[in-house]
């Protein structure tokens, strides 16, 4: 409900200012701009929505904290399949999913389209298999799209689309950016952030864990202390 | 129902850890093996990364070890003094334990070791508990009082720092509790496991204790020791996942109140040669993951 409300509310302020000054020539905003880990957590929907002339293609892309990922490549030595070579992507997202306005626009903005800086000390041929690999392996864990998500245009100037997170999403800011194209040229981008947090008791354990690791640490011993006593004093009849 | 682990995270089904921590338990009441080979491999299996499964399952083995260690001390079972001199030797083993697994996973070798760990304990367990229980079957009477072997007597009695462990009527060299329970410490930190396997017969065959001494006094060192080593994974790297742990805790509880329950209609030598062929089959299931080529060659891990 919460986001029809503010849908209608965009439209409202936004129709007359689009007109005004063709600078803005796509607006872009979150349904929600936080999504919240709680204990219940099994992935969450990120509802994206906004505005751009019907007679453009739009694009979307949602990356998620850039992270440094180690790929590496297994050899046979002595039988055992061991990590042997590996090399080191940095700063790329970790995760990635995009959408387009129609299944036939051909635009770089899929995987091929993402700039995945990698280390000089193997050969390109190699370099490409690493980073096949890389975006194979983030696709098994359901962090990067397989597939583009549709643009969805239910009228007039709106648009709307609908991302997947998975229950495993990294944590951190997101960035969401929108690109709108006139005849395969671009005239608008519009870039908003959200952000994924742990809330609630898995937010405070967490923290817990990182800023007072000992006093954490004790705690795990001190639940398996009184556990371990507990679960003697429950069964003593039965040892 | 899915659970979110703070620590690790991603979510699990809650029921599918709540059952793990049961079978771990029904194990450990009814067999005395803790079951942690078996909770390992499989969080791992689940997707949970290989150091926070370890030392959670570390944390785990506290509880487990800590009621089973109660029951044998009041029956009498537990000689303090060697059980302490063991944990010497553990707490070395499972602060070098710990630093070995940091650098392992550093170099990108931590699966592998894991691994190959496993496959030669879960492999050797299995083995010897198969023949074990086919000798049993078949009636022969199984030497449980052997004597040591002459070398090794003569071997132990020179080395140095000579003491008196009152309790199990043992005069022994220092080093000897101290090198197995440097042993035990290492399988502690790097494998999640208490080692009871490994510790009950190097007790019985190298110090020459009785059964029901080495089981309480390994129990007692294997609290200890998963103890410390549940403080040191959780301090340096925060990898004890508390919510994973409580959900471990609670299934054990249970489990080891249906193992006690159970465990007399289960007959002994039947029983353990089950569970020898399925220790024997998650051996193999984890040795083809190492010698066969997997279907993919690459693998991600985050720096």
């Amino acid at each position: 409900m919460r986001s029809i409300f503010l849908l209608t509310t965009l439209i409202l302020f936004c129709a007359p200012s689009a007109s005004a000054q063709d600078v803005s020539s796509i607006i872009l905003d979150v349904a929600q701009e936080q999504v919240s880990i709680t204990a219940g957590f099994d992935g969450a929907k990120v509802v994206v929505f906004g505005t751009a002339s019907p007679q453009d293609q739009i694009t979307i892309t949602l990356k998620g904290p850039p992270r440094n990922m180690i790929v590496r490549r297994k050899k046979n030595i002595l039988g055992m399949w061991l990590n042997a070579v590996s090399q080191e992507f940095r700063n790329i997202p970790s995760y990635y999913s995009y959408a387009i306005s129609s299944p036939d626009f051909k635009v770089k903005v899929g995987l091929d389209a993402l700039d995945l800086p990698g280390a000089e000390s193997v050969s390109s041929l190699q370099q490409r298999d690493f980073q096949d690999a890389l975006v194979r392996n983030l696709q098994a864990q359901n962090l990067y799209a397989t597939d583009a998500v549709p643009v969805l245009r239910p009228g007039g100037n709106l648009f709307r689309a609908e991302f997947n997170l998975p229950h495993n999403t990294p944590i951190g800011a997101f960035t969401l950016e929108a690109t709108a194209y006139r005849e395969n040229v671009i005239i608008g981008r519009t870039q908003r952030v959200m952000r994924v947090i742990q809330t609630g008791v898995t937010g405070q354990i967490q923290n817990f864990a990182l800023d007072y690791s000992f006093a954490y640490a004790l705690s795990g011993l001190i639940i398996a202390l009184m556990a371990g006593l507990g679960s003697f004093f429950l069964s003593r009849r039965d040892v | 129902m899915q659970i979110y682990l703070p620590i690790a995270e991603m979510s699990v089904p809650l029921e599918l850890i709540l059952g793990l921590g049961t079978v771990v338990g029904f194990l450990s009441a009814v067999f005395g093996i803790g079951g942690g080979f078996l909770a390992t491999p499989f969080l791992i299996f689940l997707g949970i990364p290989p150091s926070i499964a370890v030392a959670t399952q570390a944390n785990q083995l506290v509880s487990a070890s800590l009621t089973s260690s109660l029951g044998h001390w009041r029956r009498g079972n537990v000689d303090i003094k060697l059980g302490a001199s063991m944990f010497l030797g553990s707490a070395a083993g499972s602060l070098i334990g710990v630093l070995l697994f940091g650098f392992l996973k550093h170099i990108g070798q931590i699966d592998t070791v894991i691994n190959l760990l496993y496959v030669g304990v879960l492999g050797s367990i299995g083995v010897m508990m198969f023949l074990e229980s086919l000798r049993t079957l078949r009636h022969s009477p199984t030497a449980d009082a052997r004597p040591l072997p002459k070398w090794w007597l003569e071997f132990i009695n020179k080395l140095p720092a000579q003491r008196v462990f009152p309790k199990s009527k043992l005069q022994i060299s220092l080093f000897v509790p101290l090198s197995i329970g440097f042993l035990g410490g290492l399988m502690v930190s790097l494998m999640g496991i208490g080692g009871g396997f490994f510790l009950v017969p190097a007790m019985i065959y190298l110090l020459g204790m009785s059964t029901l001494l080495a089981v309480g006094t390994s129990l007692f060192q294997i609290f200890l020791t998963t103890a410390l080593t549940t403080l040191l994974h959780a301090t340096a790297t925060s990898s004890v996942d508390l919510v994973l742990a409580v959900l471990l805790i609670l299934g054990g509880i249970v489990g080891v109140k249906l193992g006690l329950r159970a465990s007399p209609y289960i007959r002994g030598a039947k029983a353990r040669l089950v569970l020898s062929v399925m220790l024997i089959l998650v051996c193999l299931h984890l040795a083809q993951k190492l010698f066969l080529m997997p279907p993919d060659l690459y693998m991600i891990q985050e720096r």
